[in-house]
């Protein structure tokens, strides 16, 4: 039977819906956010809304990130921040343990994986928070529960990774968080507390203020719980603080602080629960932004200062210490046809390890490196895009690392979107597999390497928003542990190819309902440690709008299929599948005060089911709260 | 017409760098699987004299198996000859002696690596074998039974030792001293 | 957008939710089951930290002694625990010649060979054969008895295994 009859008349029946012509439409080459991604928060928050399409999606054009808005996961069904990423592309995998925290060390979950990398370790994800790289020096990963929403703007996870634009761990995916700024003058704020079962208390405070040349802002967010176990307990707390200034009419200087107390313990499996596992880790980050405009440049500068303190119960005590500087500059020519992008940037790592009960010291040797970048974007023709890029990293242990990448996006159609995309990757060692025995090290360890290649179609007409993507992975001279202690060792030998297709449709225009659905298949080959073979999110919401203000009901569903413990499928878990909901009533007073009751049913069916084997997730729960916005 | 352009496009990139890509990889790694069948270097350690183990049992290693290829005889703190392997996972599968070097059937128990070792195309391993790394038919308190899986396919391979089945496992002549 | 009645939303909406929500959160609590362990091994037996489905008592029972009911998750599972037997371990330490005698355990065949076992008392890891499904509501009592446990490797014992 032939099909392009067939094909053709769906398309014209697509494109009688289309929507008109718009500069950052999918038909210009360039992703447009979803729209659920701003519909709620258009209609209760309206500065939000500007603050959320104002920018540029994403440096290059060719990159197909998922995209969050904060408000969706500031408002989201699922326990944590992170998962609620995960709830967006069924590509990105993260697991959880419990009612609320991750945790750190053994036990914890928080395992981010896109596209097949990551997860273990996480030190092939790169989170990149206002332009700076967060992670933990000496383990060199993104701690999961510093992942805190209060000021969140919007996330993009840029899968398949971007070594050129983002430097090391860039290699399976780079979780982009950017923060928000006042749009308008004066003070605005934001309260939102909830109190839930196992004892769980949520509270988020954040502070807008602009005046003339000066804004400032403020976050504050505490999370504590008894657990659905015992050794499940834990709190954490993050407070904010930044203040940009407008230096004229073309830069701004911005300074950001973040810090972040976390406690908590490994609860163990449920058969065997530990009590007496904690942990605790504090953290600070500052980031600052000068961002101006020279001659017909635009220039960007960045430097950051990263450090923690982590303390368990075994006597480990770690202090880490991460700094560097980006300096970025960009310029169009030709009628923006061609923009440059040119980029160097520099970084330290450096730490110490200490057992607080024996007194011994482990000896860590810091780590250096900078580099010079460049991205060249082409646009011969209205909706095509041509994306080229080098880096040339250089790192005082291991001498140059050539990166790369090429990408392509081609607006066949107003409504038609064609990208391709390679990139070459890498991941430097950390000081852990370099330096600590835990349980062995290898100070000749070499960077992990993986080329990148992804394909796909988007297809964006008024009323739906379908997207199809293939993916493909090869990587080298990944840092694998075999054996077990005493008589473990570290080395740089195995390599990997993933290859896999994801998939989203969303139906947009059918009020009151919502529709969002998302799939993912991949084959892992022997690594499936964790890592998925299959998963699909899905979530539908109605609304009604009601005398005071508008009702709104959600239901989200996660299923994720094959889940091993271990490679070469090993201690199979059963399938998850899980489903969360929220009902909220989001009214605005005369006086543009908004309140929003609200409550959260997290496992609407009360299964049974577990991300990490024998750490059972709890059964249906609750959280209620009252958000209140000034 | 653009749509066909568009699809034709889309399959040929897709093809293109889809062939490519490995062709890149061999390039970078011409040892890779692709050239050779697959190979990895082992040697077995008799590591049950390990001075950072609380428990140093007597034990000598009298046959050793892993992945089809015969390890030989080896001393406390020895380690064997390294032989070639094919990559992958599997168990160690060994015939130990309690404190007989000699080997001397009596004081012989079939005993397994106890965790499945892997190894990976290109590697030069040693698989330590000491303490906790390994279960038997009678092990004392607190070490982890062999399972009948693991038992049967040691006493395949070494049928000269007479180790009773399975189900008589404890009445082996070194589970009665 | 109009003004809020708020007595009337607080009388006719809110009010009520509030009730479902206490309720709701009330339940999750009163509806997880109830267990209690009571150690029937033997006299001279102890066990430690017995749990199961998500609770951990921090105690040592005696024989026949019991813990405190306390409320864990719903579901199938076995009971996990430590054991000692104080009597077994004295007489390996006179078997070794760690203890020179020692009334009941004394024996004449003393083995003499002290780096094979450890001077230190060891809790081994032990769990139930059978499981117990302990249902929302429900009320478990848990008897461990000699014929009805195993030991347990799914977590590291005293050798690390």
């Amino acid at each position: 039977m032939d099909i392009k009859p067939v094909l053709i008349a769906f398309l014209a029946v697509i494109a009688v819906g289309a929507e008109p012509p718009a500069g950052t439409g999918p038909g210009s080459g360039t992703p447009s956010i979803p729209e659920r991604d701003l519909i709620d928060t258009a209609a209760i928050y309206p500065d939000y809304e500007i603050l959320v399409i104002d920018k540029p999606i994403s440096k290059d054009a060719t990159h197909r990130p998922t995209v969050v808005a904060g408000e969706q996961i500031r408002s989201t069904e699922r326990t944590t921040a992170l998962e609620a990423l995960s709830q967006e592309s069924a590509d990105i995998y993260v697991s959880s343990r419990g009612a609320g925290l991750h945790g750190v060390s053994s036990g914890a979950s928080g395992g981010i994986y896109i596209r097949g990398l990551g997860g273990s370790p996480n030190s092939q994800i790169l989170v990149v928070e206002d332009g700076a790289p967060d992670y933990m020096g000496i383990f060199g990963h993104p701690i999961p529960d510093a992942f805190s929403p209060a000021l969140i703007d919007r996330v993009l996870v840029i899968k398949g990774g971007d070594g050129v634009l983002y430097g090391t761990n860039a290699m399976g995916g780079i979780i982009a968080i950017e923060n928000k700024w006042p749009g308008n003058n004066g003070v605005s704020l934001d309260h939102d507390a909830a109190y839930g079962t196992f004892n769980t208390f949520r509270d988020r405070i954040s502070l807008f203020c602009k005046n003339g040349a000066i804004d400032a802002v403020g976050g504050f967010s505490s999370f504590s719980t008894d657990g659905h176990r015992d050794g499940a307990s834990g709190s954490s707390t993050a407070g904010q603080i930044g203040v940009r200034f407008h230096l004229g009419q073309s830069a701004t200087l911005s300074l950001r602080d973040k810090a972040i107390h976390l406690n908590g313990g490994d609860p163990g499996p449920a058969f065997h629960p530990y009590t007496d596992r904690w942990f605790e880790v504090l953290r600070n980050t500052f980031t600052g932004r000068l961002k101006m405009s020279l001659i017909d440049w635009n220039l960007s500068v960045v430097p950051w200062f990263n450090f923690g303190e982590h303390r368990l119960y075994d006597g480990f005590f770690s202090r880490d210490y991460t700094a560097g500087t980006t300096v970025e500059a960009t310029r169009s020519f030709l009628d923006s046809k061609i923009e440059l992008l040119l980029g160097a940037g520099g970084d330290h790592i450096d730490g110490l390890v200490t057992n607080r009960i024996t007194d011994e010291t482990e000896t860590v040797k810091p780590m250096s490196g900078g580099s010079a970048y460049s991205q060249l974007s082409v646009s011969p023709k209205p909706g095509l895009t041509l994306v080229g890029g080098v880096r040339a990293y250089y790192s005082t242990r291991y001498g140059y690392v050539p990166l790369y990448k090429a990408g392509i996006a081609w607006g066949v159609f107003q409504l038609l979107t064609l990208h391709s995309r390679i990139t070459r990757n890498f991941r430097q060692p950390t000081l852990r597999e370099l330096y600590l025995p835990y349980p062995t090290a290898n100070p000749g360890l070499k960077p992990e390497h993986a080329t990148n290649w992804d394909a796909g179609i988007e297809l964006s007409p008024r009323f739906l928003h379908l997207s199809c993507s293939v993916y493909k992975t090869w990587a080298q001279n990944l840092i694998k542990y075999f054996g077990m202690w005493p008589s473990a060792e570290v080395v740089n030998i195995d390599q990997m190819e993933i290859s896999g297709i994801e998939g989203e449709l969303e139906l947009k225009a059918w009020n009151p309902f919502r529709f969002f659905l998302t799939g993912c298949w991949q084959n892992v080959g022997r690594f499936t440690k964790q890592n998925p073979g299959a998963k699909a999110n899905v979530r539908g919401e109605w609304s009604r709008t009601m005398a005071h203000g508008v009702l709104v009901c959600a239901v989200s569903g996660e299923w994720v299929h094959d889940i091993y413990m271990n490679n070469y499928c090993r201690d199979q878990l059963d399938d998850v599948l899980v489903f969360d909901g929220s009902l909220r009533y989001k009214a605005v007073s005369p006086s543009d005060i908004t309140v929003e009751p609200y409550v959260l049913v997290r496992n609407l069916l009360d299964s049974q089911y577990e991300y990490i084997k024998y750490y059972s997730m709890p059964g249906l729960h609750f959280l209620a709260g009252l958000r209140l916005g000034i | 017409m653009k749509f066909n352009l568009a699809i034709a496009l889309t399959l040929a990139m897709t093809v293109m760098l889809g062939t490519l890509l490995p062709s890149c990889n061999k390039t970078t790694d011409p040892e890779g699987p692709d050239e050779q069948d697959p190979v990895a270097t082992v040697r077995v350690k008799n590591d049950f004299n390990n001075p950072a183990m609380a428990m140093k049992p007597p034990w000598t290693i009298c046959k050793c198996n892993y992945r089809g290829v015969e390890f030989g005889k080896v001393l406390q703190g020895d380690s064997s000859a390294a032989r070639e392997v094919s990559p992958g996972i599997d168990y160690v599968l060994m015939v130990l002696a309690w404190n007989d070097t000699a080997c001397s059937t009596q004081n012989c128990l079939p005993v397994a690596s106890k965790i499945e070792e892997e190894v990976v195309d290109g590697q030069t391993r040693t698989i330590a074998i000491n303490a906790p790394n390994h279960q038997g038919p009678c092990p004392p308190e607190g070490v982890q039974p062999i399972p009948d899986s693991l038992y049967d396919r040691i006493l395949d391979l070494y049928p000269e030792y007479q180790f009773l089945p399975y189900d008589q496992r404890t009445n082996n002549p070194e589970c009665l001293d | 957008m109009p003004g809020l009645n708020n007595r009337r939303i607080l009388q006719r909406r809110l009010f009520p939710a509030a009730v479902f929500i206490f309720f709701s959160l009330l339940s999750c609590s009163i509806m997880q089951p109830e267990v209690v362990v009571i150690n029937k091994i033997a006299p001279q037996v102890l066990i430690k930290n017995p749990c199961i489905n998500g609770i951990v008592w921090n105690t040592v029972l005696k024989y026949e002694e019991a813990t405190s009911p306390r409320r864990c998750m719903r579901g199938q599972g076995k009971v996990h625990f430590q054991k000692f037997d104080p009597y077994a371990y004295c007489v390996r330490q006179v078997e070794y010649g760690l203890i020179d005698t020692l009334c009941m355990c004394d024996t004449a065949a003393a083995i003499k060979d002290s780096s094979i076992i450890s001077a230190t008392p060891l809790w081994y890891n032990y769990q139930t054969i059978s499981s117990t499904n302990v249902s929302s509501g429900g009320y478990s009592i848990i008897e461990i008895t000699l014929d009805d446990m195993e030991q347990d490797f799914s977590v590291p014992g005293p050798y690390g295994h």
